[in-house]
């Protein structure tokens, strides 16, 4: 069992490396000049020039590349050359809000989603099965900002349970999270669905019943445990993909998060904070594949056996 | 049709005139039509029957363990005298496990793969008993005991994947004794395992049912195994029961002709192979427009109109031997399972074998190992040795058998012959040359010499593809012939194997397991071949089934002159069509030769013990239950033991054996084993034996 989890971690500082260098070369490449940037356009070029020696653009690759790594290491991502703040402060700033966000939407996605899906497969070809499958499948066809301006209004003006955007409060988080969360359901229930109709129809179930166990306790303590694993796959994904793409749904609810961040930097030329922005994101999503690695081998303990040879 | 049975309220369990039906979209099923039948406490009673012929639908009938769509219609199963038809299923749910246990036939997927022994087998013992978790665990390690697992407090918190087959239906038998229930119904129980696995877990449900007082329902399609180990025998056919006796009445005194006909088709280790296996013609019946009268009626040679209009009734001179036929088997008839079958016609076996050209296929001291523990970090050189130094050749218009249990490499053996696969070390030739030794064209001509019939014809094609298609490919692969000459031979083809060329247009599951391998054969035969690797051919039919396609793999072989070369773990098969038999134990040879030698004077002990361990379908005098003379479990294939792989379960081992590998040493006339203590003297051919025994 510890080979296998000092294995991924292995695994994920290669991975997290590999990022961090496939961003310093592609910074590297883009045809822009950070100092003409920082100076502005109207500046003289000798003052471009001095500004570019003090950046220490002027120094071989290597060198750039080490002390690239170096100051990574020490948690020192640069300045913004758009505000010249800390970009490891700004990105720390912001990246709870997001995390906060992305984390109970999957939870949430899982929630409805595989609910769904269980009453769906425990009553096949019935009506039960057709309307949770329309139901998920409706939050699909919902664009999401129309549901997030919909429960803003109905929710947090009509009556005002919730804050009206922004982080003031602690609740701010439920209604972006349920609108994602609501809209991205539908994949989990077709999914959750066919996988435990599956598993359902195998033989290890038919040994289930023929204990005399109840339908219920078959289906959630036999069943549901082997459905989960493309679950698990598809939430892995899921939060990799949210981390960079909640950017409609921050602007709706005016959330300070990543998201938006990045956008203003793309905009501004603001490499650093880009980089920055990348990292932490590729850092994140490292963290949650090798979580996602260690969901699969406690639901399948043949995985663990299977990777230690 | 009632049973009116004396005794019938001390029965453990009576089931009375029980009607099952599925139903389909194509129409309803009589899957079971009118089955009565009971079972005492401490006796075992076998359901016997082939594939479709309902006695699985009966088993799970009486836990109501029904698929979708399938009820009970009518009839009546008493348990201790109470009715379990009419009650609620909830009711029912509370029987399964505890009064009524089930052991399934494939440990492998009946187990979850994801929990813990421990808990699966404790499962029903903390639902039925309400005990507590420290209770069930040890009740837990009691039954796994009591089935004689060994090291058991090890095995609790272990995984299915983790055991071996044998132990995986220790741990199944464990489940479902752990509430001692009052009958056990056994589906197959011993399928899917190998010959000498099957005889400990027969012999360990024997062991129980007499401890343990319960009654046993043993379903399975091999009369071998009702031989040794049910006291009366129930025949079924299309969902109904046709002959009901004690076992020696059936074996000695077969009435019906179904039975009769069921006994001649299996190839006994004795069988006369100059005669051909008789087989029953046909196909089982639709179930959902059953027939008017005896549902055997369209396949029995001795049907009249009689049979044809009104349904026998299950009747006999005696209560305890009857059956449901017009014309049954006379008593005085010659014994049906005695090795003297006139009626089947002369096999058509080449008479003589060119031993004097060289042979078609030659391996020399073939290797092929699988590394393992990948990754990576490739770490040390550990490799599960599937073949370690096999030589043998094969001559022209041979059959030559492999046999040997799960693991023993037979089937990596096949791949290395088919070129599917290159060995580590060693060649293997055809017709002299090895295979990477030929140039693109000839490589492709040597794909068309060597060809490959699998053992599950249905995943062996694409199911997305007519039957038409898939026999075109390997024709359009070697770009051999226009279209129209390419469905031309594909209509010879299918005429050689005696199928009609309506079913170029049907889909692989239209088609019934007998059809699907005729049609492998047909598709290998596509390319003129001259050698044919048969991985297991027909253990995946029924019994009837298997002797038609064996018939018909032997007069191929006549026809188109033909090498076969048969991979299978079913003795009494290869015996029967094989003229040089290999024995293969943990990837080495370890004893080759003439087929009647082999098998009247196996050499290597292991050998003799899995000649022991085939389920006989006749009795023998005083010794009607087979014993396993081979104890233990397979090694470790990656880390073999030294000297002989087989001295860790050899009942002659010593020490000579863990320090010294044996090599194949000769017994005459081309019998030879490798054993340091063979069980016959080395140098002495089969005749000197036959003249001394």
């Amino acid at each position: 069992m510890t080979r296998f989890i000092i294995r991924r971690l292995i695994g994920g500082v290669a991975v997290i490396w590999g990022i961090v260098t496939l961003v310093f070369i592609i910074g590297d490449a883009l045809p822009i000049n950070p100092a003409r940037i920082i100076a502005g356009p109207n500046a003289p070029a000798s003052v471009v020039r001095s500004i570019y020696n003090q950046l220490g653009l002027n120094r071989p690759l290597p060198q750039r590349y080490l002390s690239y790594l170096w100051q990574l290491l020490h948690g020192d991502l640069g300045q913004s050359y758009a505000t010249n703040q800390n970009v490891s402060q700004a990105l720390m700033q912001r990246l709870p809000f997001t995390l906060e966000l992305v984390t109970l939407s999957v939870i949430g996605e899982l929630l409805i989603g595989v609910s769904l899906a269980m009453i769906a497969a425990a009553h096949r070809r019935s009506f039960w099965d057709g309307a949770a499958s329309v139901t998920a499948l409706s939050g699909l066809m919902l664009p999401s900002f129309w549901l997030a301006l919909v429960l803003l209004y109905i929710l947090g003006y009509r009556w005002p349970i919730f804050p009206l955007g922004g982080v003031s409060s602690p609740s701010w988080v439920v209604l972006p999270a349920f609108t994602l969360a609501f809209t991205g359901a539908a994949y989990y229930t077709r999914i959750g669905r066919a996988s435990l109709i599956e598993e359902l129809s195998k033989d290890y179930v038919r040994t289930a019943r023929s204990k005399g166990l109840k339908p219920s306790h078959v289906l959630y303590k036999h069943a549901l445990r082997n459905a989960l694993r493309p679950i698990v796959t598809m939430a892995g994904l899921d939060f990799a993909t949210l981390m960079g793409g909640v950017l409609v749904i921050e602007q709706v609810f005016g959330i300070p998060g990543l998201g938006t961040l990045a956008w203003t930097a793309v905009l501004q030329n603001d490499l650093p904070m880009l980089e920055g922005v990348i990292i932490v994101i590729g850092v994140v999503i490292v963290i949650m594949t090798i979580l996602t690695d260690f969901v699969y081998a406690w639901l399948d303990p043949r995985v663990i056996v299977r990777n230690t040879g | 049709m009632v049973v009116n049975v004396a005794a019938g309220d001390t029965a453990l369990l009576q089931v009375n005139d029980l009607h099952t039906d599925i139903t389909t979209r194509q129409g309803v099923v009589h899957a079971v039509s009118g089955v009565s039948l009971c079972i005492d406490a401490g006796e075992t009673v076998g359901l016997v029957g082939e594939s479709g012929c309902g006695k699985t639908m009966t088993a799970m009938s009486l836990v109501r363990l029904l698929p979708g769509g399938a009820g009970i219609t009518s009839g009546s199963i008493k348990l201790d005298g109470r009715d379990l038809v009419p009650l609620a299923d909830s009711q029912v749910r509370s029987l399964r496990g505890s009064q009524i246990g089930v052991v399934f036939q494939d440990p492998m997927t009946s187990l979850n793969p994801t929990m813990a022994i421990g808990h699966q087998i404790g499962e029903s013992f903390r639902l039925h008993r309400s005990a507590s978790r420290r209770q069930t665990r040890s009740r837990a390690l009691e039954v796994l005991g009591l089935v004689g697992m060994p090291r058991p407090s090890e095995r609790l918190g272990e995984y299915p994947h983790q055991l071996s087959g044998g132990m995986r239906q220790r741990a199944m038998i464990a489940l479902a004794l752990v509430c001692e229930p009052k009958l056990l119904i056994a589906d197959e129980p011993t399928t899917a395992l190998d010959a000498t696995i099957q005889a400990q877990i027969l012999e360990l449900l024997d062991n129980l049912r007499q401890r343990l007082g319960m009654g046993m329902l043993l379903v399975t399609h091999d009369m071998g195994v009702i031989a040794g180990h049910a006291d009366r025998v129930l025949v079924m056919y299309a969902g109904k029961i046709v002959e009901s006796a004690p076992t020696e009445g059936i074996f000695a005194d077969p009435r019906h002709r179904y039975t009769e006909a069921l006994l001649k088709s299996v190839p006994s280790l004795d069988q006369d192979r100059s005669r051909r296996l008789s087989t029953i013609p046909g196909t089982p019946p639709d179930l959902s427009h059953p027939l008017r009268g005896c549902s055997f009626a369209p396949r029995c040679s001795f049907a009249t109109d009689q049979c044809n209009e009104s349904e026998p009734i299950l009747d006999g001179e005696t209560e305890a031997h009857r059956y449901a036929c017009y014309h049954p088997r006379s008593t005085t008839a010659a014994s049906v399972t005695e090795p003297a079958s006139h009626e089947a016609g002369r096999s058509q076996r080449p008479a003589t074998l060119a031993r004097e050209s060289p042979p078609i296929l030659s391996l020399a001291s073939v290797s092929r190992r699988y590394p393992v523990g990948a990754g990576v970090f490739r770490r040390g050189s550990e490799s599960i040795k599937a073949v370690s130094d096999v030589s043998l050749t094969v001559a022209q218009g041979e059959t030559f058998g492999l046999v040997g249990e799960s693991g023993c490499g037979k089937s990596t053996l096949g791949r290395l012959i088919v070129a599917l696969e290159r060995p580590d070390e060693g060649s293997v030739l055809i017709n002299g040359t090895a295979f990477d030794a030929l140039s693109k064209p000839q490589q492709r001509q040597r794909r068309r010499d060597v060809q490959l019939v699998f053992q599950d014809s249905y995943s062996a094609m694409n199911p997305k593809m007519r039957i038409g298609s898939i026999m075109r490919d390997p024709l359009r692969v070697q770009r051999v012939g226009s279209a129209a000459e390419q469905r031309a031979r594909v209509t010879a083809l299918l005429d050689s194997v005696g199928l009609p060329q309506r079913v170029t247009d049907r889909f692989p599951h239209e088609l019934s397991g007998g059809q699907r391998q005729r049609v492998g054969f047909a598709r290998a035969l596509t390319l003129s071949p001259k050698l044919i690797v048969a991985d297991e051919p027909v253990s995946a039919l029924d019994v009837s089934v298997q002797a038609q396609i064996i018939n018909l793999m032997q007069s191929l072989q006549s026809e188109f002159n033909l090498t076969y070369v048969i991979v299978s773990h079913d003795l009494s098969v290869v015996r029967y069509v094989a003229d040089r038999i290999g024995v293969m134990y943990l990837g080495r040879l370890v004893e080759i030769g003439p087929s009647d030698a082999v098998y009247k004077h196996p050499a290597h002990p292991y050998t003799a013990g899995l000649l022991e361990s085939i389920p006989i379908p006749r009795l023998q005098q005083g010794n009607a239950k087979q014993g396993s003379a081979i104890r233990g479990e397979l090694p470790s294939a990656i880390h073999p033991p030294s000297g002989c792989p087989f001295r860790t379960r050899c009942p002659r081992a010593q020490d000579r054996c863990a320090n010294e590998a044996p090599i194949l040493r000769g017994f005459g006339s081309g019998h030879s084993a490798a054993c340091h203590f063979p069980l016959i003297p080395v140098g002495a051919s089969a005749d000197d034996i036959g003249r001394t025994i």
